[in-house]
């Protein structure tokens, strides 16, 4: 029979030794995906106001084209407005247990 | 004044026009055999006379401070060079219906009722198959208001449908 | 301040009027198709507004300016360079026997065009005050 090992209560040194080894790993913090998150969505709004401006001027060589930069950045905007209110409401939630 | 609207306008006054040419048109075709009328001598062929107007002078008046008009180039020697675009948009109305006093025809018909002393009857100068190339090109014409009619409530519904 | 909904608005605010006035200039041309000794107008808008968002996008202009190295000499009277609309004849064949030269099918061609674009304009603007409206609705969501 092989010996039953003690369960050892979980020490935070060890814990905090495997969060450096997590890190370690090169990837990105959550700081820098947010960054470049928010990048993106105000170039697609960029380009979505170009369209708009092309059509205004005549200068639109499809329309489908400048329907589709549209689309993208009606659809990334909201995307992101409802990761912001997920994250948020994730905060306060948090913020709201009980110690 | 409604600017917006005047679209309607103008396209309605065109339908109006083109119906009265085509009631004169019928009404040529309908009377191409009659010898007697009231003013005497046979029936005289009418024939209806179109007239641009300014119907919105306000109207064209902004439009004209909104832009600049570029002069006639007159491409083809029409003798018009430099003629500017004013007024802008203008509409149609029927000036007049005139009179045709070309010579009647006359047929050699000693037994009718109004030939005269020589025994020739009057008749017309009114060629059907002319009166029916009219008529198609009125209803042509008049096909083409009515798609310009709805061209425009269409663009006023997609106008509207901003607000919901 | 002035709050702005998005960068393009007031162009495209500015060519659905210019889409509407040429409009009325083709249904004017069409009403007109058998009037004696009339011309088909039209009017050209694309210039003024290309100039305008040029300098709403800061890109500059797409001309070369002539630089006036003298102020004693006269500036360059630039046709291209204004932000006004122009109205012109559209005009280029011989006139029928009643002097009129309006060609319905160029007229009707026209028309469909300019009617398309009023509506993809006024699609373009109502997406990006959908836009602008969800972003303030969104703070509701907020519990």
């Amino acid at each position: 029979m092989s010996s039953i090992e003690n369960i050892s209560g979980v020490s935070s040194a060890e814990l905090l030794k495997q969060k450096s080894k997590i890190e370690g790993n090169g990837g990105e913090d959550f700081a820098d995906t947010l960054k470049s998150a928010i990048n993106e969505v105000n170039e697609l709004q960029e380009k979505g106001d170009k369209a708009v401006g092309d059509i205004a001027t005549g200068q639109v060589k499809d329309l489908h084209q400048a329907a589709l930069a549209i689309g993208k950045a009606e659809t990334s905007m909201k995307l992101m407005l409802e990761i912001r209110n997920k994250a948020l409401n994730a905060y306060k939630e948090l913020g709201r247990t009980q110690l | 004044m409604s600017n917006f609207l005047s679209s309607f306008d103008i396209s309605g006054y065109g339908l109006s026009a083109q119906r009265v040419r085509v009631n004169t048109i019928s009404q040529n075709i309908a009377n191409a055999q009659t010898t007697r009328t009231e003013e005497g001598g046979p029936y005289r062929r009418k024939e209806v006379v179109f007239k641009a107007i300014n119907f919105n002078e306000q109207f064209n008046q902004a439009v004209e401070g909104m832009t600049d008009s570029a002069q006639y180039q007159d491409p083809l020697n029409e003798g018009e060079f430099g003629k500017k675009v004013n007024p802008a948009i203008m509409s149609v109305i029927v000036d007049k219906i005139s009179r045709d006093d070309r010579e009647p025809k006359l047929k050699f018909d000693p037994a009718h009722p109004d030939a005269d002393a020589n025994g020739y009857v009057a008749y017309p100068n009114i060629n059907p198959v002319i009166e029916m190339a009219d008529l198609v090109e009125a209803t042509r014409s008049y096909q083409a208001n009515v798609a310009a009619f709805e061209s425009s409530k269409n663009m006023a519904n997609s106008a509207i449908s901003l607000l919901q | 301040m002035s709050i702005e909904i998005s960068a393009s608005h007031h162009l495209a605010a500015k060519a659905l009027d210019y889409r509407a006035i040429r409009q009325d200039m083709i249904s004017s041309n069409i009403a007109n198709a058998d009037t004696p000794y009339y011309r088909p107008r039209d009017i050209r808008f694309e210039d003024a507004l290309a100039n305008e968002s040029a300098k709403i996008q800061n890109q500059g202009s797409l001309k070369l300016q002539m630089a006036q190295t003298d102020s004693a000499h006269l500036p360059l009277a630039d046709e291209s360079s204004s932000s006004r609309a122009k109205t012109f004849f559209r005009d280029g064949h011989m006139a029928r026997n009643d002097g009129n030269s309006v060609d319905l099918d160029v007229e009707t061609t026209e028309m469909s065009k300019n009617s398309i674009m009023f509506n993809a304009l006024i699609g373009a603007m109502k997406k990006n005050s959908d836009i602008f409206k969800s972003v303030i609705d969104s703070s509701s969501k907020v519990s």
